[in-house]
Formats: C-alpha cells, sequence, structure tokens
C-alpha cells in the first residue's frame, strides 16, 4: 500500500500525471487513481484507496462489482458497476476518486507504485507488507 | 492518434460583443512556425490587431495560449502565457503565469483561448470541455481575487480553475493584473483589458487527455531531466528550500539589489533581511505549480510584531525587495501583507513597490506633499506602503493617478521627475540595479515589454554563476548574451516551461523532450528551435515598429545612464548602454534605428509581416 505524508507534499500532481499514464497511456489527472486536492494558499491533501483492511467498499457495494485480488488490492467489475457510489460514501478514508462515473482503485501497478516512483518529496511511499 | 501530440488541437475564439463563440482546430502551419504559448499570441496578436488601437478599447484582444509542454509530465511545465497589446505600455505585452490554471485549459482541448469585443454588462466565461457559456458576473463585480475565485467554486464546483481580475482591474488600473489559483498574470496590466471587456474570470473544467507520441522515450527523458533537477544546486538545493529569495545575498553582495528608487545608500535593519531570515520568521510550507519537483512558491505567516498572523504565498524575491529595499523596508510583516493586499486587489507587485518607491523618493523631495496622500511618505514607512497599496487598490484618491504606473505619476508631477521614474517603455523596472551588472541595462532597454528581467537574464552569468562567470563590470559578450536568451526565453514561453526549470534541463534535452512527447519532425534540434525563438522576438519587434517604438526607446532610466552610486561594488560606474546596443543591433540585424533588416525578415519567414508593417 502507500503511505502518504502531508508534511512532505508539494502539491505538484506529478503522482496524478504519472498514475494516467501507467493506466491509460495517456496524461490525464482525471482518470488518475491517487488525486490531490489544493487548499489554497496551503497545502491541500492526496486521496486514494489505501487497500485497507477494513474493507467497507467491498462490504457495502449493492451488485458485488467490487471484490478483493488475490494480492490484497480491490478489483472493480465494470460490467457490475452501476456508480452509485455507495463504495465512496462509506471509505473510511473520505472520498474515493472518481472517473467522472466509476471510482478509481489504486492497482499498485504491478507492484510497481509508479506514484512512489515520482513523488519528488518522497512524501509518497511504499509501506506496508511489500516494503 | 490525434495529428498533434502534446497540442490539446483546437482554438476556442469568443467575442464578447455577440456574446458568441466558436471552436476551431489548432492550425499546424501556426504550430511549426511559432511552437505555442508567446508564440501563438505573437502571431495571432500581430496578424489581428490593427494597428495603434487603443487597448482598453473592444478592439484589443486578449490571447490566453499554452505550450506543448504545459500539463505534461516534464518537470515545471505548468506555464500559460496571456499577450495582449499592454494599457500601461502601449506596445506589446505577454505575461506568464504558473499554477493549475494552464493545464486546465489544456485538459479542457484548448491550447489557444482568443477574446475580442467588449461585454456591455459584467461576465464570466465557464468552460468545461467543448461546453463554453458566457455568464452573468454583477454578483462578482467589486470583489477581491480571492473572494471571485472561491465564489466561482462553491457555484461551478472545486475542480475549476479561474482566472480573475480584481477591483484594480474593474476600474482599468493600468498595473492591474489576472490573478489565477494563487499564481499571477502580473505584469503590464492584462487586468485593465480584462476590466475594459467587462470580463471579470475565467472558469475552466478539462476532463480530456493528452497524447503522448512516444511514452517509452518521454517517460525516459522524463526520468533524466527530474534526476537533473534534483542534483541541481539551484533548482534541487537553494530554490527548494529558500525560494527565489535564494539569490538576495548573492545579489545584494554585487551591489545588483536597489535601494530607495535606485538611489543606493542604506536603510535601517537592511543588514538583517536576507533568505535566511526568510526561512527562519516565514516560511512554514512548499507549494509546487502544476508538474513541479522544485516548489519554489512558499506558504508564508507572519509570528510576530505589528503584522502577525498575515500570511501570504510568497513573498516572492521580486517583492522582497519591491515592499523592502525599494521602499527603504525592512520589517517583513509589512512585506508579506503588502504582497496579499496586491493579490487581493488583483496588481502587479512588481511595479506597485517600484511606484511606491518612487513616490517615497518624490515626499522626500517634496514634489508631494502628505496632503496629496493624507500621511507621511519617508522611505522606511511601513503604514505609508500599506495605505499607497489600499489606495492603488480602491483606485481611491491619489491612487487613481498612482495606478498609471511610475510614467504617467511622473508626466502629471513634472520637475524633472522623470529622471528617476524607474520605467522602460512605461514598465517599471524589476530588482535589479543595472549600475551593477551592465547586461541587465542592455535586457532592460531591449526586452519587447518593457523593463523585464524574464526576457533575458544575464545576471545570472554576471553575478550568479559562480562557475562560468562573466564580468559584470564590462560591456563584453553582453550584447551576444542578451540577444540569445531572449531568443531561447522565447522559446520556454512558447513551450509552457518556467524558466526555473532550464536552470538545470539544457536546450538538448528540452528538445528531445518535445519531439517525445509531439513526434513533429519541424522540432529536430536546438538550433532549429532557436530559428523560431529569435522569429517570435522580431516579430514582437515588429509589433512595437508598428505601434512606434525606435530605437530612442531602447533606453533606460536617465539615473542609471547618468547618476552613479556612491558606495559598493559598482560605486561611481553608470551604465555604457549605447555600446552594448550598437553592437546588440548588430547581432540581430536590425538597422541603426533598431528595425530588423529585410534580409533577416525573409530568413526568418517574416517578409510578409515586414510588408504589413511598411505599410501602415
Amino acid at each position: 500500500m502507500i503511505i502518504y505524508d502531508r508534511k512532505e507534499c508539494i502539491g505538484c500532481q506529478i503522482c496524478e500525471i504519472v498514475c494516467s499514464m501507467e493506466h491509460t497511456g495517456r496524461i490525464n489527472p482525471k482518470k488518475s487513481r491517487i488525486r490531490y486536492h489544493d487548499e489554497l494558499p496551503q497545502i491541500g491533501k492526496v486521496e486514494f484507496c489505501r487497500q485497507c483492511l477494513a474493507k467497507a467498499c467491498v462490504e457495502v457495494c449493492p451488485t458485488h462489482a467490487i471484490s478483493l485480488s488475490a494480492i490484497g488490492t480491490i478489483t472493480l467489475d465494470y460490467s457490475l458497476c452501476t456508480g452509485c457510489l455507495q463504495c465512496n460514501k462509506d471509505c473510511p478514508f473520505g472520498s474515493l476518486p472518481m472517473d467522472g462515473e466509476y471510482p478509481l482503485f489504486c492497482d499498485t501497478c504491478n507492484g510497481n507504485y509508479q506514484c512512489t516512483q515520482w513523488c519528488p518529496t518522497k512524501a509518497l511511499k511504499k509501506g506496508g507488507a511489500e516494503s | 492518434m490525434k495529428e498533434l501530440p502534446g497540442y490539446a488541437g483546437q482554438v476556442l475564439t469568443i467575442d464578447l460583443t455577440s456574446q458568441t463563440y466558436e471552436i476551431d482546430k489548432l492550425p499546424n502551419k501556426l504550430v511549426e512556425e511559432y511552437l505555442g504559448g508567446k508564440g501563438f499570441c505573437a502571431k495571432i496578436l500581430y496578424d489581428e490587431l490593427s494597428a495603434k488601437c487603443d487597448p482598453l478599447s473592444s478592439e484589443n484582444m486578449v490571447v490566453i495560449a499554452t505550450g506543448p509542454f504545459t500539463g505534461t509530465l516534464v518537470p515545471s511545465s505548468s506555464r500559460c502565457v496571456i499577450g495582449t497589446k499592454s494599457p500601461l505600455t502601449g506596445i506589446w505585452l505577454d505575461s506568464n503565469c504558473g499554477g493549475t490554471f494552464g493545464p486546465e485549459l489544456k485538459m479542457a482541448g484548448f491550447d489557444i483561448i482568443k477574446i475580442k469585443g467588449q461585454a456591455i454588462k459584467p461576465i464570466c466565461i465557464i468552460i468545461e470541455n467543448d461546453a463554453v457559456s458566457i455568464e452573468g458576473a454583477e454578483v462578482l463585480w467589486g470583489k477581491d481575487t480571492f473572494s471571485t475565485q472561491q465564489i466561482i467554486k462553491e457555484k461551478y464546483g472545486q475542480e475549476y480553475k479561474v482566472a480573475c481580475i480584481g477591483q484594480a482591474g474593474e476600474e482599468k488600473n493600468l498595473v492591474a493584473g489576472v490573478l489565477a489559483e494563487g499564481r499571477a498574470f502580473g505584469r503590464g496590466g492584462a487586468g485593465a483589458v480584462f476590466g475594459s471587456k467587462n470580463l471579470k474570470a475565467i472558469a475552466v473544467r478539462g476532463t480530456r487527455s493528452i497524447e503522448i507520441y512516444n511514452t517509452n522515450e518521454f517517460l525516459r527523458e522524463n526520468k533524466e531531466a527530474y534526476n537533473e533537477i534534483a542534483i541541481h544546486m539551484d533548482t534541487g538545493g537553494s530554490r527548494p528550500k529558500y525560494g527565489t529569495s535564494g539569490i538576495y545575498s548573492f545579489i545584494k553582495e554585487a551591489g545588483v539589489l536597489p535601494i530607495k528608487n535606485f538611489q543606493g545608500g542604506s536603510y535601517p535593519g537592511m543588514e538583517l533581511v536576507n533568505e535566511h531570515q526568510l526561512v527562519e520568521e516565514l516560511y512554514e510550507e512548499s507549494r509546487a505549480c502544476f508538474a513541479c519537483p522544485i516548489a519554489c512558491s512558499k506558504y508564508s505567516k507572519v509570528k510576530k510584531g505589528k503584522y502577525e498572523g498575515r500570511y501570504v504565498e510568497g513573498p516572492e524575491y521580486e517583492n522582497v525587495w519591491s515592499f523592502g529595499a525599494q521602499c527603504g523596508n525592512s520589517d517583513l510583516g509589512s512585506i508579506v501583507y503588502a504582497e496579499y493586499l496586491c493579490d487581493f486587489y488583483g496588481i502587479d507587485a512588481v511595479s506597485t513597490g517600484n511606484i511606491i518607491g518612487f513616490v517615497m523618493e518624490c515626499y522626500e523631495k517634496g514634489i508631494i506633499k502628505k496632503d496629496d496622500l493624507g500621511f507621511g511618505a519617508n522611505f522606511g514607512n511601513d503604514e505609508a506602503i500599506i495605505n499607497i497599496i489600499h489606495l492603488i487598490g480602491k483606485s481611491e484618491g491619489i491612487g487613481k493617478l498612482l495606478g498609471q504606473g511610475v510614467k504617467r505619476i511622473s508626466d502629471y508631477l513634472g520637475k524633472d521627475t522623470s529622471r528617476f521614474a524607474m520605467h522602460v517603455k512605461g514598465l517599471e523596472l524589476p530588482a535589479y540595479d543595472p549600475r551593477g551588472a551592465f547586461g541587465m541595462g542592455l535586457a532592460f532597454a531591449t526586452s519587447d515589454r518593457g523593463a523585464c528581467h524574464l526576457r533575458a537574464y544575464p545576471v545570472s552569468s554576471e553575478v550568479l554563476d559562480h562557475a562560468g562567470r562573466i564580468d559584470p563590470l564590462s560591456t563584453e559578450f553582453k550584447a551576444e548574451l542578451v540577444k540569445t536568451e531572449q531568443d531561447w526565453f522565447a522559446i520556454i514561453d512558447s513551450l509552457g516551461l518556467c524558466l526555473f526549470g532550464t536552470f538545470a534541463i539544457g536546450p538538448n534535452q528540452i528538445t528531445d523532450l518535445l519531439y517525445s512527447l509531439t513526434g513533429q519532425e519541424e522540432f529536430p534540434s536546438a538550433s532549429k528551435l532557436m530559428k523560431i525563438g529569435e522569429r517570435i522576438y522580431n516579430l514582437t519587434r515588429l509589433f512595437n515598429i508598428r505601434e512606434g517604438i525606435t530605437h530612442k526607446d531602447d533606453t533606460l532610466p536617465l539615473r542609471l545612464l547618468e547618476e552613479s552610486l556612491s558606495d559598493g561594488p559598482s560605486k561611481g560606474v553608470t551604465v555604457p548602454l549605447n555600446e552594448m546596443l550598437t553592437e546588440y543591433y548588430l547581432i540581430r540585424d536590425w538597422d541603426e534605428m533598431g528595425r530588423p533588416n529585410k534580409q533577416k525578415l525573409r530568413e526568418l519567414g517574416l517578409g510578409e509581416e515586414f510588408c504589413k508593417s511598411e505599410s501602415q
């Protein structure tokens, strides 16, 4: 999982850029699975799926579109998802990034975590059992 | 794949008079010849503005343009340019801003917005991808820039990025800027042009993607560029720590920091002010523009004294000077509050500080009196600084005159005040005294928008670069240096790149990044890019010639040419401008009147433009 240290964050959104490149091959922060929210004139914070142990999203999803993968990440079955966003409402860490219609869950980039590799201040780090 | 990877691919043209808009494809030829940002603005404004049009009339246009790098992974690539005819100078203006507005505009699908005409009532422009609406802005009129941005976000959504004017722009104050998400299109009075069009704000939200020509190469080259930035002593060392003020001590020790409206001498507490003091007493957080690992912007909060609790995103080096040394003031709290107020009202903090220093000199010389102001204004009077900003920001009383810039104030006052009205072509000087770095004198005199340190920055080689330093008090190489930097900086400002990133990443790296992003065969080498830069700089020159600029305007305030400083490293010298200027014209292939010769224009593909300027 990703560990975020708000004190080190500079709000550059480089995590959003590389995340969207990794997952779409193009640059589009609005498709990123990690999202920075500014609090001008001060630094805001990023939001992303932490693959937390609570798994509230899995439990509350009315269509069972959300499940746990073998490596412990959340996967979304788009054919089942209705975009009701109950997962978003029950997320214990606040809110999940959205692509405009569906929630976006961190898939760890196959364990490569591009956001942590590119974060210039190491505000984002690879953590948990895999670190 | 789109035809033009790296670009959004569309031009949005809005006519405020008819309240209509249209969306066109971005022309390939414009990209090939003018690259982006500043280059786009130059070509469009030269072609579409009529000569000698009134900058505050419906005839003037606002062009907002991003570059190919804007909104991408390229480090420090957040920039966006506003081009217009300046009401402050009456000539070319491009004003360039970081932050998040430019990237959002590009994600909405636009490389360029052209705004023409004039609305009859206050309006704002709301853009969400291709959906463009022109909406009434009566409720925003009279509001400061912070409230304006907040109200728009509350109404349309927090994801919108807003560029807007404050009260000063509404009043067509000539030093009014356009504020966007904590950053500013500060210089030259673009805010007054917005005001004249009754254009309060532009809010944009984009959900589109930017295509990349060769993703693997682009990633690899970016990784290298990020590494270069991280290990460079400026971009990876002093700038992240000290912000833009990292140069303060070096500039001061070299005798290049202008003091008390360029009179020199000293003021109480001046020895205490430096970059270390800013870190210790003010800085709380570092803030980055979009895609910038440097994060030179600081969130500062005043922790003691009468300005306790005041905060600002800043203060920038320029303003530590403009409200500090320029006004003989060493109270950091007042500097923070002064910069905050400039952002609040939407006025250029460089020009405003320059104006206040000028007023203070006039006050001490008895030319401006206490009755004129309603308060005393000796150098070092921090309350006078704050009072004057309120007057200018609200266009109240004498503030109406002061907001017209030092050239017009000096014209009004007469009495030989033009000697120390510190401007070139009407734009107030920034924080460098060219008597300590001659190259800056030539840079100010020949900058296309008037006195500006961002069209060429020879002081870097003259003072700041300890490895390849050249003599600051010699004229040797200065003409070549200024010409080369002007052409290259025109490219930087067209790419959407911030100048600071280029301290670490060089022309070849930038060219490689541009190719892997766009795949355009027209941008094969740095030398080819330099040709585009030269084309842009010559076109803005033609723009200015069309407005009546000649060699006589390529000059400096008399103070710099005739009065010398009485102490410091540049004691006893004045700027030998003519010598450098003659050489500069030769190198540029401009004649003795400062006009590009026909052969040069033909070489740059500007033959047609030349014929147009001849016939006017």
